[in-house]
């Protein structure tokens, strides 16, 4: 078990080095930030995103109203359906590069390891996947999930798979030669069980690196959908369908496209300067 | 040589195969129907259309039927579109999209590898961080944003260029390409940068600089080189992408391409359209791959006998 | 008919930079919006209102409209109408021609009605002619039961002369003679090249203002004016121009710009400034669309009369559409009046109660039934996902909690599976919307009844039998009286909560003149001009 000792203190050693990233670390504590404020900033106030007040109907920035950043033109509190909106997209963000990791990993880990047969079926499939256009898939899936929003958060995940499948499976097929699994193999080790303690904590720098680019991908991409109508849907709030109203009464009122939009850019840039933090943390020869 | 690409031309094959399959009979499993029961049609009427585009005969037949026609290269008739056949909506569409995606792919790759080679030339220089922020700029701003802005911006405060359609010529299309380009020139930027950093620090390009070769013929020869592959890897597919994905550029800037198809056809449950499309979509990323790995291996000779 | 896709490949870029260096617009053409694409220029088959703009500008029908939707003699330069008001003579004008110098003849408007009704050519249309008017034969050569022609009671017994016998009488008739419903076929031109000729600029023959001169599909169709129409002479605009725009926001953008005249629609969040700094350019004005929520009549407890009733009352309509949707619509009480100017349809209580009243008596009436705040009733609203709809629902939704405290629930699908959804029946409540054919009482009522349509679960023989009397009335005024019958039978129902009359926006530029405004929408070029 010596590899695993070996594995974890890299992993360590490699944490130390990206604590020393100061873009990286304020990147994290202003994202946890954001975070903290979607997930429970709405409690805070004594209405939700959903209630429309029709005596304020696209009221202004005002700071002694409770509506601090004013209403929609529905009466809804903006900064209250910001932070709900971002609750929503940063949930599918985290959500969904996590499942769609973990699904990929897995994949990506058993062909790389079985090898053979079972890899060449296996990789075909994704490819056959990667040949549909994206939003036909997502279309498609969604409406055989049903159609409602969870429907979507499925189909967007299970169009993400694909590529950490494919770089998982490069980084087993490698692994699956090396001393340490030919050792466990010869031990009397089951295959789940090497996949799952060899070969998967061994190819987790890749994936942490590609995760934390995955995450605004998936954000982006509902935002993408909600321009074409196919995103999360009213009532419910994302920051894909706030910035998309925002975007059509840009010439007229600013402020529905700035303060979604605005936190969108903030979390999309910590997310970069996180992923760019771990990858010189990972590859030392890069700095 | 010959038999590699045969190999991948018979392995695309086998995967158009298996995409068209799926998606016919997984189009089919979506509720509603290209001709669904608008209230107002009599059943009678409703009968006659499913069966002058054979929707009523059972789905394997109506595969059979396709596949057939595929031979021939024969799409089928477009049910949403109902004067036009796929082949016509995909040949009207495709050069519009051709055009503006070959564009703005050149435009990327010009202006991603220059600020790429620069940042990473000059580590932390004014051009370094310039070429950063068009990278988080491109990546982070949605182009539904940017796209009504620069609209806003160019032809509607100083009416350089049209706000949309095809009507005034090769002006119509700069907007579009500069925003269908911007995303990319963002990831080419960042590609480039990082893949020249790690070629500077390869061996033979030390011993190129240990034995004094001048520093800028060496980036020409070595590095360049070195270089280019990723971003060449990356172009394949990002090409297809593009050519066919510029649905967002087409519906602002009123631009009549095939990408809108691509959310139309499906929402209408335009069978025939979504299979063509999707097999257009299909074909071309296993082309460009092909391509982008006949490229590869000729600029890298080491590549060649990898595969 | 087949073109093959691998042809067309070779020359891609070409035909793009060549279609590049097209003519410009210029000033003598008139650049009108028609939102998504248009399904089809066939006019036998196109069954879509933006299509039919450019239809009514390339053909004309026996009788024309004019921009207040007036019928206004066409093809035709007078009808006598029989004392039973069953048969219809239309008189066609001397030397009526083809775009191409062809003689128009009455026979080429009842080849049209075939092959509408004819099953091979696949049209939706069909049922103007067997069921919205009644044509003598004509639901049988639909059906298929016969393939002779001769049976038809439409026929031409001369070249100048279209006769049209109905099996009841119908005021309306003459709203079904138009363009859209009722273009005449240039037969050798249709029998030498089949439905592709519709959008072959080279081979198209239309008989309008206007012909087919440049076809691009997802783009726009280029029209010019016909030297061959009759009335060419007062045409006043050589060139019209319909660009597709599928975007409302782009739309808007290139109004400003400039680049169209006339647009196909209004962003909903811009109508407000718009009208404040363009007021005499916005035009927003009643169609025949009217909103309605229907409720499930199998779900329990909305079988139960006073709980729809209930929730009808709570609906604030006038908040709704002047402060929610904001997007022009009118509200209504009625399902069937505010089209045609003289119908005066049943009394309405609610249209004569506040609000607050309409509130008072929807909280007794639930009360009654056994529902309030303390024993909420749980819905679900089914709607498409239309932003104005989405909006329409929650603020339904929003009311209903306030006035009821019912837990509405909106689920918003795609418009196909939202269709699907209807007859499935997994809704308590249906947002609903229905185009009419004309501007009349009639297209709406004879769309609800029983018989007509089996999604609603309504059994009602007296609304049939009170229908069928009205049918066979052919005074125009007494007829309107016992529609005003039927509807009443309908709304006592209260199967649905009407909601309002839907509009048509657009914004028309200062350069066009002669714009008017109809429920119906016509809006036919050759009636503008441009300064």
């Amino acid at each position: 078990m010596a590899a695993d000792t070996v594995a974890r203190s890299t992993l360590a050693l490699q944490f130390a080095r990206f604590r020393r990233n100061r873009l990286a670390i304020v990147s994290i504590w202003l994202l946890a930030l954001i975070v903290a404020a979607c997930f429970l900033g709405p409690y805070a106030f004594p209405f939700t995103g959903e209630d429309a007040d029709f005596d304020f109907i696209g009221a202004p920035i005002d700071f002694t109203s409770p509506h601090l950043f004013g209403t929609d033109d529905f009466g809804r509190d903006l900064l209250v359906r910001t932070l709900e909106g971002g609750r929503v997209s940063l949930t599918i963000g985290f959500l969904g590069a996590f499942v769609a990791g973990v699904i990929g990993v897995l994949y990506g880990a058993v062909a790389g390891f079985a090898g053979g047969r079972t890899d060449s079926l296996m990789m075909r499939l994704v490819e056959v996947l990667y040949g549909f256009p994206y939003v036909i898939l997502v279309i498609l899936l969604s409406l055989l999930f049903g159609g409602g929003n969870t429907a979507l958060f499925a189909a967007i995940v299970f169009t993400l798979w694909l590529t950490p499948a494919v770089i998982v499976r490069s980084q087993a097929e490698g692994l699956a030669r090396r001393e340490f699994v030919e050792a466990a193999r010869a031990g009397g080790m089951t295959s789940t069980a090497i996949v799952l303690r060899h070969i998967v904590p061994n190819c987790a720098s890749v994936v942490i690196v590609y995760g934390s680019l995955l995450v605004p991908e998936v954000i982006l991409s509902e935002s993408f959908l909600s321009f074409l109508g196919i995103g999360i849907k009213e009532p419910q709030a994302s920051w894909g369908n706030l910035i998309q109203t925002g975007t059509s009464a840009m010439s007229t009122d600013l402020r529905l496209l700035l303060l979604p939009g605005a936190l969108l850019v903030a979390v999309l840039l910590c997310l970069n300067f996180i992923a760019d933090g771990l990858r010189d943390a990972f590859d030392p020869n890069d700095r | 040589m010959l038999r590699f690409i045969g190999r991948r031309v018979w392995d695309g094959g086998l995967t158009l195969a298996a995409l068209v399959t799926l998606t016919f009979f997984v189009m089919r499993l979506a509720p509603g129907g290209p001709f669904s029961k608008s209230r107002k049609i009599s059943p009678e009427i409703l009968a006659n259309i499913q069966k002058t585009y054979h929707l009523d005969e059972p789905v394997w037949m109506q595969f059979g039927r396709y596949v057939k026609g595929l031979v021939t290269f024969d799409l089928g008739p477009s049910t949403r579109f109902r004067d036009y056949t796929v082949g016509d909506m995909i040949s009207a569409g495709l050069p519009w999209s051709v055009t503006i995606g070959i564009w703005a792919i050149i435009v990327a790759t010009l202006i991603g590898v220059a600020l790429g080679v620069a940042g990473a030339m000059r580590r932390n220089s004014a051009a370094d961080y310039v070429a950063g922020i068009v990278g988080v700029v491109g990546v982070a701003v949605p182009i539904f944003v940017i796209g009504p802005l620069l609209q806003s911006v160019f032809a509607l405060r100083l009416g350089w260029v049209p706000v949309g359609g095809i009507g005034a010529g090769w002006r119509a299309l700069v907007l579009p390409i500069l925003v269908l380009a911007l995303p990319n020139v963002a990831y080419i930027s960042r590609l480039t940068r990082s893949s020249m950093i790690e070629t500077l620090r390869e061996n033979y390009v030390r011993t190129a600089r240990a034995k004094g070769v001048g520093a800028a013929r060496m980036v020409r020869r070595h590095v360049l080189k070195g270089t280019l592959l990723p971003v060449i890897a990356y172009l394949g597919p990002a090409t297809a992408a593009i050519i066919t994905g510029s649905i967002l550029i087409e519906t602002i800037f009123a631009l009549p391409g095939i990408g809108r198809h691509f959310v139309d056809a499906a929402l209408n449950r335009d069978y025939p359209l979504v299979m063509g499309i999707t097999l257009l979509y299909g074909a071309l990323l296993i082309v460009l791959n092909i391509a982008t790995d006949l490229i590869r291996a000729w600029i890298d000779p080491r590549l060649r006998n990898g595969r | 008919m087949r073109r093959h896709l691998a042809i067309t490949l070779g020359g891609l870029m070409l035909a793009a930079s060549l279609a590049l260096s097209g003519p410009a617009t210029a000033d003598d053409t008139l650049d009108r919006g028609i939102g998504s694409e248009w399904s089809s220029l066939d006019p036998q088959v196109n069954f879509d209102a933006a299509a039919g703009w450019i239809q009514s500008d390339a053909y004309e029908g026996l009788v024309n409209f004019d921009g207040s939707g007036k019928v206004i003699p066409g093809a035709a330069e007078s009808w006598d109408i029989s004392a039973d008001g069953k048969t219809y003579v239309f008189h066609l004008r001397d030397g009526l021609k083809w775009s191409n110098g062809d003689p128009l003849v009455a026979q080429d408007f009842v080849n049209a009605v075939l092959r509408t009704l004819n099953p091979d050519t696949a049209s939706e249309k069909g049922y103007y002619f067997y069921s919205v008017i009644k044509v003598k034969g004509a639901e049988a050569l639909a059906n298929g039961e016969t393939k002779d022609a001769t049976t038809l009671g439409m026929t031409a017994p001369d070249d100048r002369t279209v006769v049209i016998e109905m099996e009841t009488p119908n005021p309306h008739m003459l709203d079904l003679m138009g363009a859209f419903q009722l273009a005449p076929l240039h037969s050798p031109s249709f029998e030498a090249m089949g439905a592709g000729v519709f959008i072959d600029p080279a081979h198209v023959v239309s008989n309008g203002a206007y012909i087919i001169k440049e076809v691009v599909p997802q783009s726009h169709v280029l029209l010019e004016r016909n030297p061959n129409y009759w009335d060419a002479a007062n045409v006043k605009i050589p060139f019209v121009k319909y660009h597709v725009t599928e975007d409302v926001n782009t739309e808007l953008k290139r109004y400003q710009a400039g680049e169209i005249d006339i647009t196909y629609d209004i962003p909903v969040n811009q109508i407000a400034a718009l009208q404040e700094s363009i007021p005499d350019q916005v035009s927003i004005s009643p169609s025949t669309e009217v909103t309605y929520y229907s409720f499930n009549l199998k779900r329990p407890p909305l079988d139960n009369i006073d709980v729809r009733r209930a929730l009808s009352l709570a609906i604030d309509r006038e908040t709704l559409e002047g402060k929610i949707v904001k997007g022009g619509a009118v509200p209504t009480y009625s399902f069937a009046g505010g089209f045609d100017p003289d119908y005066h349809g049943p009394q309405i209580a609610e249209a004569g109660m506040s609000q607050a009243e309409r509130e008072a008596a929807a909280k007794d009436l639930f009360a009654k039934a056994g529902y309030g705040p303390d024993n909420p009733l749980k819905l679900n609203i089914v709607t498409t996902v239309a932003e104005d709809r989405i909006r329409l629902a929650q603020g339904v939704a929003l009311m209903w909690k306030k006035v009821l405290g019912v837990d509405a629930q909106v689920d918003s699908m795609e418009r196909k599976a939202w269709l699907d959804a209807f007859y499935a029946g997994g809704w308590d409540v249906f947002a609903d919307d229905l185009v009419g054919d004309f501007a009349g009482p009639e297209t709406f009522l004879a769309y609800m009844r029983p018989s007509a349509d089996s999604g609603y679960n309504w059994v009602k023989p007296e609304y049939d039998a009170a229908m069928d009397a009205a049918a066979e009335e052919a005074d125009p005024a007494k007829r309107n009286e016992k529609l005003a019958v039927a509807e009443k039978i309908l709304l006592d129902d209260y199967i649905f909560a009407p909601i309002a009359i839907e509009p048509v926006r657009h914004l028309v530029s200062p350069h066009v003149k002669g714009w008017a405004t109809s429920p119906a929408g016509y809006n036919n070029s050759q009636f503008l001009s441009l300064e």
